[in-house]
């Protein structure tokens, strides 16, 4: 990796800062644990479990820390453009299944996260985001009776 | 005999008219997504969760139970034919039958591949039934102390003999077990981690991390990746797929020895499918007499492993319905399937439910029967869904995931919880954080604090209870062995710090 020279010497602030996330997601944990009550011992209260996990995450996550910390791995190139269409298409068909029904949300859903590939085309798009919408239909609504509405009215 | 007295009520349900029939909608499913690469079982039966409502639970056991195994049967055709595997359990047929498919053979290796599955799932169902009543028999006068640990022995297992980082695999564990906290709790009614949000008052979905984690994390990665030399399927005639002699011959064995190491790998906790075929490829190269035949088309090396995974998912039924422990994810997500229908899964299941544990077990032998009727005549059928590229399919399967999602509880936060969870899953595994064990942790963790607590308020606050009753002793000393025997190459590691990039599989 030409451009990060220094992950070999030094630390991989990547890797050690996910460790060190879970560092804190244990103490957090165990924190909180503590104002749920721990309880007796016979009688352990809600909180007993979360503490003893957040203190393994804790312990664990120091463990991992000192692992990888010459790790050479390097964060995901992120997609992007993919991320950016599956997570519009997934919203928006948790947007439209209740106020505009199954089959617009499945329209959505699809012909969205099309768009996650350069060069799709948008009749092709368009084509199979009906179709599937319509198999939606009678799949889900008609023939299991989903109770879910199709359409906005 | 009590067996056959058994037996024969299970197949009086199986063969009634909408377990057939579900039973055939299961086992279709299922190898269509064996077929299609990057699709898994996982994500099929997450699917047809939210259908199975509506279902007698018996019925939806066995369209669900179906779909496990018939992904195993379909998963080798594209890793012969394409060389790319359908799912990680046929990995390893890759190496051996491509070659086969060159050689103008991918008839008579989908034909043998199919046999010999069948074979080492009916040799399974046979063990799963003599053992499933006598382990879960003997597992009637476990207490919450032997519950708890042999679920930590469950969870320590499956840590210790997967790959990469023990101590990743082990926070991810972890992590599944605070994931399990959220909601609210059985004992005392009190709400935790739920941060004001109504819709984690019953927990998180499992669906949805289920989902998130195998099937968005899998279309973000595998978009844009490219699909390679477009797969331009050749008929296989039915003429191309009869053996020779010598092919039926050189297979007995292998099928048996891998059908052995399937069962065996199969009945541990922690260890799946995917380790079964390694070992049965490995084992089939070590007695081989011409260890260079491999990889350049041996029949060997197709039939044991084919035989092993099959075998392996039918005998991972074994301490799932037995004792309520799952073997692997997918088994947890299939108990978590159960206790969603209101199932509870342990050594009682079969005493309370004979007819649905027999007729799911009679439902295992019809299933693999019209496997065997769905894979042999029909195969050319399968090998045209090949053909269907990626660009049509993810958005198809996206769709799929929402409403598999969304169905289980009707909340919209759900389905943004999936996004959220395959986010969390396709970063984490470039880190090599294996998301497998996340979902057993998030399975057994209720089921370990409930008797955790138990077992204190039996011994009245004392911890020897986890020690002085004999069973309990046993298990804890293996988990302790577990622990040891992972603890050298944890140090080792610890100490000098690992530099090799390893990207975690997403394999279950």
């Amino acid at each position: 990796m030409p451009d990060h020279p220094q992950s070999q010497e030094g630390f991989n602030k990547w890797e050690v800062g996910i460790a060190a996330a879970f560092f804190l997601i244990g103490a957090y944990m165990a924190y909180e644990g503590t104002r749920y009550g721990i309880g007796t011992i016979t009688r352990i209260g809600p909180g007993y479990f979360p503490i003893c996990i957040g203190v393994l995450l804790m312990v664990l996550s120091i463990g991992v820390a000192f692992e990888v910390r010459h790790s050479l791995a390097q964060p995901p190139a992120v997609p992007l453009r993919i991320l950016a269409a599956l997570s519009a298409g997934l919203l928006s068909f948790a947007l439209l299944v209740n106020f505009a029904g199954l089959v617009p949300a499945t329209f959505s859903v699809i012909f969205i996260s099309r768009f996650a590939e350069p060069g799709n085309s948008l009749r092709t798009s368009v084509l199979l985001a009906a179709g599937l919408a319509l198999v939606a239909w009678f799949v889900f609504i008609i023939g299991f009776n989903l109770p879910l509405k199709a359409f906005w009215w | 005999m009590d067996l056959f007295a058994n037996v024969a009520l299970g197949f009086e349900r199986a063969l009634s008219f909408d377990a057939l029939l579900f039973c055939f909608v299961g086992v279709t499913i299922g190898t269509f997504v064996g077929v299609l690469p990057g699709v898994g079982a996982m994500a099929a039966v997450a699917l047809c969760l939210p259908l199975t409502f509506y279902m007698d639970p018996t019925v939806a056991l066995i369209m669900l139970a179906g779909i496990f195994y018939g992904a195993q049967y379909g998963s080798s055709t594209a890793s012969i034919l394409l060389n790319v595997p359908g799912s990680v359990t046929s990995a390893v047929t890759c190496l051996d039958g491509y070659p086969m498919a060159q050689q103008g053979r991918a008839g008579v290796a989908l034909f043998m591949v199919t046999m010999t599955s069948f074979i080492g799932g009916s040799i399974a169902i046979v063990l799963m039934m003599l053992f499933t009543p006598a382990i879960a028999a003997f597992a009637l006068q476990f207490s919450s102390a032997e519950y708890f640990m042999i679920m930590a022995m469950g969870l320590l297992a499956a840590v210790t003999i997967s790959q990469g980082s023990v101590l990743k695999s082990l926070i991810m564990v972890v992590l599944g077990l605070a994931l399990g906290v959220v909601g609210t709790d059985s004992g005392s009614g009190v709400v935790r981690f739920t941060f004001g949000l109504l819709p984690l008052a019953d927990g998180v979905s499992l669906v949805a991390i289920a989902m998130g984690l195998f099937g968005v994390a899998e279309i973000l990665s595998s978009i844009g990746r490219n699909e390679g030399k477009g797969m331009s399927p050749r008929d296989i005639t039915f003429r191309s797929m009869i053996p020779t002699r010598k092919d039926i011959k050189d297979s007995v064995m292998p099928t048996l020895r891998g059908t052995g190491i399937g069962a065996l790998i199969g009945v541990l906790p922690g260890s799946g499918a995917t380790v079964a075929t390694f070992m049965a490829y490995a084992v089939e190269k070590k007695v081989a007499k011409d260890p260079s035949r491999f990889g350049n088309g041996a029949i060997e090396g197709v039939v044991a492993p084919e035989a092993a995974n099959n075998s392996s998912v039918q005998a991972a039924f074994i301490p799932t319905l037995s004792l309520g422990i799952p073997g692997d994810a997918l088994m947890a997500f299939l108990l978590g399937a159960m206790m969603i229908h209101g199932i509870v899964p342990g050594p009682r299941f079969l005493v309370d439910q004979p007819v649905m544990f027999w007729g799911l077990v009679a439902s295992f032998w019809i299933g693999n029967i019209m496997l065997l009727i769905l894979n042999i005549p029909l195969i050319g059928l399968w090998v045209r869904i090949l053909a269907i590229p990626y660009r049509l399919l993810y958005p198809a399967m996206l769709f799929f995931i929402c409403i598999g999602v969304f169905a289980i509880n009707f909340q919209v936060f759900d389905i943004v919880a999936v996004l959220i969870f395959g986010i969390i899953g396709f970063a984490m595994t470039k880190f090599g954080y294996p998301p497998a064990p996340i979902l057993l942790g998030f399975v057994l963790g209720p089921m370990m604090e409930e008797h955790f607590a138990r077992a204190l308020l039996m011994s009245r606050g004392s911890f020897h209870i986890f020690w002085q009753r004999p069973i309990s002793a046993v298990l804890l000393a293996i988990s302790v062995a577990l622990i040891l025997y992972a603890l050298k190459g944890v140090v080792r590691r610890v100490k000098t710090g690992s530099v090799a990039v390893e990207e975690a599989s997403r394999d279950l």
